[in-house]
């Protein structure tokens, strides 16, 4: 499990500072990072991360329309994807889930415990 | 350890220092009340056992004048008087323990035993240095689990600077614990027999000379030696914790201005809605701006900041009306002040981001204590939760989801107030009450007085503790803490199972709990591995190639030192017959795969507990 690799899409910089530190302290997975959607889905095709952890709430393009993008390209189609959320509502993250993501991690979030429950949603241990 | 015998019975006096002896303690004896008297007020020792019939002075009066001239030995009543007003009368007196004639040499044992762990604050009957044991409950020694043959005053030389750890001990200090008053031995003698234990325990394959030398002033137990096992360590949890929170810090410093220039821009927005001329791109951007501070601020565990924001962020999307202008601004101005805490910030984030901190119950209903002990905890980096009486305590443990349960209670019992006696019987229940829920969880009982009868019931209830007031507030969460840490931290928790990305991930998910994990793939290494690591707990999978779990727990069985390894076994089977054959090997427990790490952690604190 040490050489898996994630890719996190989300405009923070400060959020994309933590998630790297924290995963990359944590467990040695590597973190590619993409500050928007069309980025997010350039770098999950050309570098074909482990996992994504996508973020719902982004300018220009928003995680569902980038999650949609991710599906349809037979490059990254079979990537899971998580979605970052700070949408707490039930009725939302079932509808993430219907979407075809794997998991949804709320914000705020831990970031000491992150990378475990990445890695129980994967199903990695 | 130095002990004052006081007693006229002569076959006692003339038979028990033989057999405390072989217990390796060191036994003055004195056959009278006043002799008892001046050999306790010269000399110091680590326990007076009292006769209470006594020539001279009666051992109830030598105890109370002990007690008035500020003795704090731990003393211990040995009499033929039987009844509870007896004991009553004893314990009053200030003796500590009570035992009754005729009684058995090994009780007596085990009680001194008990008190001198009280005196150390120590709940461990084995103390350690590096792979060196010393276990006093069997008087045995040993490294990397070989025995070790040690003449009794070797073995107490060891003992005694493993009790005093760091400690500079002259030569006087080790004649006076180690060698009765009726005895004078030369410097020369002392020297020779630490020179003889240092090297039986070089020859024991000791990587250096525990024992420093102190020129012209005596001898001191070094710091234990880092842990080199040959084994491929991983980071140690302590460390990877470290440079997560040094991380967090320097990802707050930089984020630090921006969610100050946040604030401004909620500032200017809410001050816009209330002149009324908003343009909906600045309300939209305030928007976001909330959602923002409400995400990074959760990271850096400003937990109430987080709301106070996600609540603005609501606000804003809401209609505007005057009450809701007037919340705004009152939450804004929250907020502004949640975020003046970051003064603290590496203390605040170690323990608000630390999901699994350990969680002490507080029940009291004493206001000014419990908020001293919640910041002292606070400090320690424990997090607190504050009941004022056991009918809200059994509340909030059923609003408690299982995984949330306290790893400690800490429980206020006054028995000095006679006119409550319900409120007393229902916190002692409350004991009980966890005792049921989850035997691991440690209760600690606070009393306003210490009578034998009050330790006697908290004793039956399921008490781990009896603390007694006076006590402050950093004494009382330093002890929690200590008993914390035994429970757990630093106990070196070995796992052989054949599933490697189980064995990969187990270290991290029990790091919270502050085990020392160690692996093993291959079960054909199993004993090598085993001697270099000697750990305190062995987790065992069931099925494994070349050897199964249960034939590696048959071989321990067999060992004198390996016999009492507490052994926990981990399976896909939930087959009756394989569980009950696993019991049949002598193991302490078995938990079902998928494991959780919360529950196998429980298991474990809960198997090393029994074993303490």
């Amino acid at each position: 499990m040490t050489n898996k690799c994630i890719l996190l899409i989300d405009d923070e910089e400060t959020i994309q500072e933590v998630v790297q530190v924290g995963i990359e302290i944590e467990t040695g997975w590597q973190v590619a990072i993409a500050s928007s959607g069309l980025e997010g889905i350039a770098v999950a095709a050309s570098q074909q991360p482990d996992a994504i952890l996508l973020d719902v709430m982004m300018p220009d393009m928003d995680g569902i329309s980038t999650l949609s993008q991710l599906k349809a390209n037979a490059k990254t189609q079979s990537i899971p994807v998580i979605f970052l959320t700070a949408k707490t509502q039930a009725a939302d993250k079932n509808l993430f889930h219907s979407l075809g993501v794997v998991g949804v991690i709320t914000k705020p979030f831990n970031s000491m415990t992150l990378a475990s429950r990445i890695a129980k949603m994967l199903q990695w241990e | 350890m130095r002990i004052l015998l006081v007693d006229d019975d002569a076959t006692l006096i003339d038979v028990l220092p033989r057999m405390l002896t072989k217990h390796n303690y060191a036994i003055d004896t004195a056959t009278d009340g006043e002799q008892g008297w001046i050999y306790g007020s010269t000399y110091n020792y680590d326990l007076i056992i009292l006769d209470w019939s006594l020539p001279k002075l009666d051992g109830i009066s030598l105890c109370k004048r002990f007690r008035a001239h500020g003795c704090d030995t731990p003393i211990l009543l040995l009499t033929a008087r039987n009844t509870s007003q007896d004991k009553i009368r004893g314990l009053d007196a200030g003796a500590d323990d009570y035992l009754c004639k005729p009684f058995d040499v090994e009780e007596l044992a085990a009680r001194i035993r008990a008190l001198l762990r009280r005196l150390n604050c120590d709940f461990l009957s084995v103390l350690s240095w590096g792979e060196l044991k010393l276990d006093s409950s069997n008087c045995e020694v040993t490294y990397q689990g070989e025995l070790l043959s040690l003449t009794a005053k070797e073995y107490r030389l060891l003992e005694l600077f493993l009790r005093h750890d760091r400690e500079v001990l002259s030569i006087e200090d080790i004649i006076e614990n180690l060698w009765s008053s009726a005895e004078y031995p030369a410097e020369a003698t002392v020297r020779s027999h630490l020179r003889r234990l240092r090297q039986k325990l070089q020859l024991a394959g000791l990587p250096e000379d525990p024992i420093d030398t102190v020129r012209g002033r005596g001898y001191c137990l070094k710091p234990p030696p880092e842990n080199n096992s040959l084994l491929d360590r991983a980071e140690q949890p302590k460390d990877r914790r470290e440079k997560h929170i040094a991380a967090l810090t320097t990802a707050w410093s930089k984020y630090r201005s921006k969610s100050h220039q946040q604030l401004i821009t909620l500032d200017s927005a809410i001050a816009a809605l209330k002149q009324g001329n908003i343009e909906t791109s600045d309300r939209l951007s305030a928007i976001v701006t909330a959602h923002s501070l409400a995400g990074n601020l959760g990271l850096f565990g400003f937990d109430r900041g987080s709301r106070l924001a996600r609540q603005l962020e609501q606000l804003l999307q809401g209609e505007q009306n005057p009450q809701q202008l007037w919340q705004l601004e009152t939450t804004l101005q929250s907020l502004r002040q949640e975020l003046t805490k970051e003064s603290n910030f590496s203390q605040q984030i170690s323990y608000q981001l630390e999901e699994h901190s350990p969680l002490i119950l507080i029940v009291d209903d004493d206001s000014i204590f419990t908020e001293q002990l919640v910041q002292e905890a606070n400090n320690l980096g424990i997090k607190t939760a504050i009941v004022p009486s056991p009918e809200l305590a059994k509340i909030w443990l059923e609003e408690q989801p299982k995984n949330t349960l306290p790893n400690l209670v800490l429980l206020k019992i006054s028995f000095a107030d006679s006119t409550n006696p319900l409120s007393r019987w229902n916190r002692l229940s409350l004991i009980a009450e966890f005792k049921l829920i989850e035997p691991s969880i440690p209760v600690i009982v606070l009393a306003d007085r210490d009578r034998f009868q009050d330790r006697l019931q908290v004793a039956r209830h399921g008490g781990y503790f009896y603390l007694q007031h006076p006590i402050t507030p950093l004494q009382t969460i330093t002890f929690c803490q200590q008993v914390l840490r035994n429970f757990s931290l630093g106990k070196k928790v070995m796992i052989v199972d054949d599933d490697v990305e189980l064995l990969r991930v187990l270290p991290s998910l029990l790091q919270p709990w502050g085990f020392q994990v160690t692996t093993l793939e291959d079960s054909r290494q199993f004993w090598d591995v085993l001697q270099a690591v000697n750990p305190n707990l062995l987790v065992l999978d069931i099925e494994m190639p070349y050897l199964s779990g249960i034939e590696l727990c048959k071989v321990l069985r067999t060992h004198p030192y390996w016999c009492k390894l507490p052994v926990l076994f981990l399976s896909v089977h939930t087959d009756i017959a394989i569980r009950e054959q696993v019991f049949a090997t002598g193991a302490d427990d078995f938990i079902y795969k998928p494991v959780v790490a919360k529950r196998l952690a429980d298991r474990i604190i809960n198997c090393l507990e029994r074993r303490v």
